[in-house]
């Protein structure tokens, strides 16, 4: 009786542990009045499992002859209307944004370039890493290595055209959450890619691991393609843009300033990191 | 309930035993074990069931608990466990020697004792410190040396030079036993970033430790519980905002700066006395009682006050090996301060090899000296007080951008800033966008103003909960932690000196 309190101390931090330890190794995840029950660690996909997805994802590489040519009707042919930016917006605030992406961020990061300047922010790096799906962000630290070289106060995160016709919502998910955790809690902006009709499951797997409200879905925009018929054009980026950044003034999680700029082809003075899914993996 | 011990089954299935164990029985240097992870905690668990097995055998208790701390030791510093050992051995037969002296010779032996601890103090934080200076005075071009620093280096030389002190003044007999000795050094939870213990308060301990009643378990429970919230939650959070504007202040407006700085104090703050308090908490559910570290410190309404409240064993340290043996106050008043002023440098020279860490001591040690100087002509009452208090506060946040800037240009930086580029629209632009960051400083700050016995009132409240119900706050708070910390824990900020 004398040790009780000893016995029962140990088994309290035996017990506790225990069971949190224990619901990370559970393979579904609970919820409790509407909130995710987070788990102490992910565990990891076993390695005979990421190369099963690593198949599929080279299947899921949207070929070119699956796009719709007849999608005139639908394009958004103009830049958006800037809408002002919502009361909290902290105008002084001037951030040092990071873009990171596939071959879609490439496209994306003069116009990021021009927007940031505009609005007084400081785009101090991109990554493209070309031909990239969500398991070579999940998997590799070359991520986390970039932000804690750069150490962004916002990131913007654009990937996921390379895996539009995956249908494995978990395994994207997971993905994503694992990516997620890289940003390391810094703000981000994390934009869908663009929709040419064949978006299964990928932008609604991303949406769920982002932050609530801290992704942009483009699901619903059909923008001019470039030649190549994969990728926007430049217009098509810049209308993109446009509407990302109304999102980003009006609605998203993190709002930063991001007026329409007095102008496009600002010098370019960010870091730019282009990678190869192909000849780097990453993990 | 079929399908939950399926679940259960299924996942006890998936748990990779060997890689766990395999993974927790190496060292990592550059991932020290602290006492905020779950890996530390769910060991300590293990540990104190079979501690609880031990309690009545007295030396086999002692050898169980030395064995964990030097455990606790290896996971952070690895084959530098062989020198702490080394220092240990060498101290107790320096502690033996010295006692068994008299007049001069007792004076030499304890001075070799003091020096061959601070030697490794020397040689492992300052040398780059020393060669940097070299260079710029007389133009060498010594190159500077890659060493690792031993984790807790500085809280373990002090500890066992006031071993040898207390010995030689005679306030202590030596440790008879070596067993004893080795006790009080590597007790794990004051071992890599203290509180700095007296042997004189500690050694007397040892083998009575106190049994664990109702009261002393919700007591340590809500120590540790309360420390994992202000280190993982409040200090973590914080950090990531301070961390933004001490690395580029140029980027953030002067309000957003000043604001940046005022973040750092509370972080500073959260981050060591939640440490302490997790320290504390360790300690008494294994019989020990240490003395606190901190008791509302920026409550103190001058700054003598807040240096008895802030890092008390420190401050306490100095106090009695520095201040005192120096003069203290009795050779004058322009001594008195000089004195001062030369405890507070060696206090900031302890805390890193830096010239900002001197500066920050010597700010200190003037501020000691004016306000030891103009106390007496000040009028009191609770109004001043309160004066007394803002000031300090602001003196003290001063103070910590030289402390946390990486160099002298930052912190000026900073503080141009602040001077040039501040208005009342970068509060209002500050409360809008980072909203829950306000709200907390706002929280914090009022907090700061309670009085403390307030705080200890409230405290005792807790005391009333149900001993078995501590079990789920523990498990509430440890859910809590994951719900809400940084994805990367950050390393608390006393461990680097």
């Amino acid at each position: 009786m004398k040790r009780f309190y000893l016995f029962w101390a140990a088994l309290c931090f035996i017990l506790a542990c225990s069971g949190l330890y224990l619901y990370s190794y559970i393979p579904s995840t609970y919820l409790l009045a509407d909130q995710e029950i987070k788990k102490l660690f992910e565990v990891e996909t076993p390695v005979q499992k990421v190369e099963k997805i690593i198949e599929a994802a080279k299947i899921d590489t949207i070929p070119t002859y699956i796009i719709p040519k007849d999608t005139t009707t639908l394009v958004y042919s103009a830049i958006p209307e800037p809408v002002l930016p919502d009361s909290s917006v902290d105008d002084s605030t001037q951030h040092r944004v990071l873009l990171i992406g596939d071959s879609e961020a490439g496209g994306m990061k003069n116009v990021l370039n021009d927007y940031c300047q505009s609005n007084g922010h400081k785009l101090v790096a991109t990554v493209e890493w070309a031909s990239a799906t969500s398991i070579n962000f999940a998997k590799s630290d070359t991520i986390s290595k970039i932000i804690k070289r750069y150490r962004p106060s916002f990131v913007f995160v654009l990937f996921g055209l390379n895996e539009v016709l995956a249908k494995d919502y978990s395994t994207r998910k997971t993905l994503a959450r694992q990516f997620q955790k890289r940003l390391n809690g810094i703000p981000y902006a994390w934009i869908g890619p663009t929709n040419w009709g064949y978006d299964y499951v990928v932008s609604d797997a991303f949406q769920a691991a982002a932050d609530s409200a801290a992704f942009f879905s483009s699901k619903h925009l059909v923008l001019p393609k470039a030649t190549d018929g994969r990728h926007p054009s430049l217009l098509g980026y810049r209308i993109w843009m446009g509407n990302v950044a109304n999102w980003l003034q009006e609605s998203s999680r993190w709002k930063i300033r991001m007026m329409p700029p007095e102008r496009f082809g600002y010098p370019k003075k960010y870091k730019a990191i282009v990678l190869n899914a192909a000849d780097y993996r990453g993990y | 309930m079929q399908q939950i011990i399926e679940v259960i089954k299924q996942a006890i299935g998936l748990i990779p035993y060997d890689q766990l164990l395999r993974e927790f029985m190496l060292y990592s240097t550059k991932e020290p074990w602290f006492f905020t992870e779950f890996s530390f905690l769910f060991t300590f668990g293990i540990f104190l069931f079979f501690y609880a097995l031990l309690f009545t055998q007295n030396a086999l208790r002692k050898l169980y608990l030395i064995a964990f701390s030097l455990f606790f030791y290896y996971k952070s510093s690895g084959p530098y466990l062989l020198l702490f050992v080394f220092q240990i051995v060498v101290d107790f037969l320096f502690a033996k020697k010295i006692e068994k002296q008299d007049g001069s010779s007792r004076q030499i032996w304890a001075t070799i004792a003091v020096l061959f601890s601070l030697s490794f103090l020397l040689y492992f934080k300052y040398p780059n410190f020393i060669l940097a200076n070299t260079n710029w005075l007389l133009l060498t071009h010594f190159e500077p040396v890659d060493l690792f620093l031993p984790i807790g280096i500085s809280f373990y030389t002090f500890q066992s030079i006031s071993y040898i002190v207390d010995v030689y003044r005679g306030e202590i007999r030596s440790s008879k036993s070596f067993l004893d000795y080795a006790f009080y050094m590597t007790f794990f939870p004051h071992l890599v970033a203290g509180p700095i213990v007296r042997a004189k308060d500690f050694l007397g301990q040892i083998n009575s430790p106190e049994n664990l009643d109702a009261r002393r378990y919700k007591e340590s429970l809500f120590r540790i519980v309360t420390g994992l919230i202000k280190k993982l939650l409040i200090a973590d959070y914080l950090g990531k905002y301070v961390d933004m504007v001490f690395d580029n202040p140029s980027f953030y407006t002067g309000g957003e700066n000043l604001l940046g700085a005022l973040a750092y104090s509370f972080q500073i703050y959260f981050d060591f006395s939640g440490y302490s308090d997790i320290a504390i908490g360790l300690a008494l559910l294994v019989g020990y009682r240490l003395k606190e570290n901190f008791e509302n410190p920026y409550g103190a309404s001058n700054v003598t006050e807040f240096w008895r409240k802030w890092h008390i064993s420190l401050s306490s340290w100095l106090r009695d090996y520095v201040y005192i043996p120096l003069g203290g106050n009795r050779k004058g008043t322009l001594n008195t301060y000089l004195f001062l002023l030369i405890t507070m440098l060696v206090g900031g020279f302890w805390h890193g090899a830096s010239w900002q860490f001197v500066c920050w001591g010597a700010a200190h040690g003037l501020a000691l000296a004016l306000h030891k100087a103009v106390h007496k002509h000040l009028p009191e009452g609770k109004w001043m007080d309160f004066i007394g208090g803002v000031c300090t506060f602001s003196f003290v946040t001063f103070c910590w951008i030289f402390f946390r800037a990486s160099d002298f240009d930052t912190a000026l930086l900073m503080l141009n800033q602040m001077a040039n580029a501040t208005s009342a629209l970068d509060f209002v632009g500050f409360w809008f966008s980072r909203n829950e960051l306000a709200i907390l400083l706002v929280a914090l700050l009022s907090w700061t103003i309670i009085p403390g016995n307030w705080k200890v009132k409230l405290v005792e409240w807790t005391f009333y909960v149900p001993s078995f119900f501590w079990f789920f706050i523990l498990l509430a708070a440890l859910q809590l932690i994951i719900q809400f910390r940084d994805t990367l824990v950050q390393p608390f900020i006393y461990f680097q000196f």
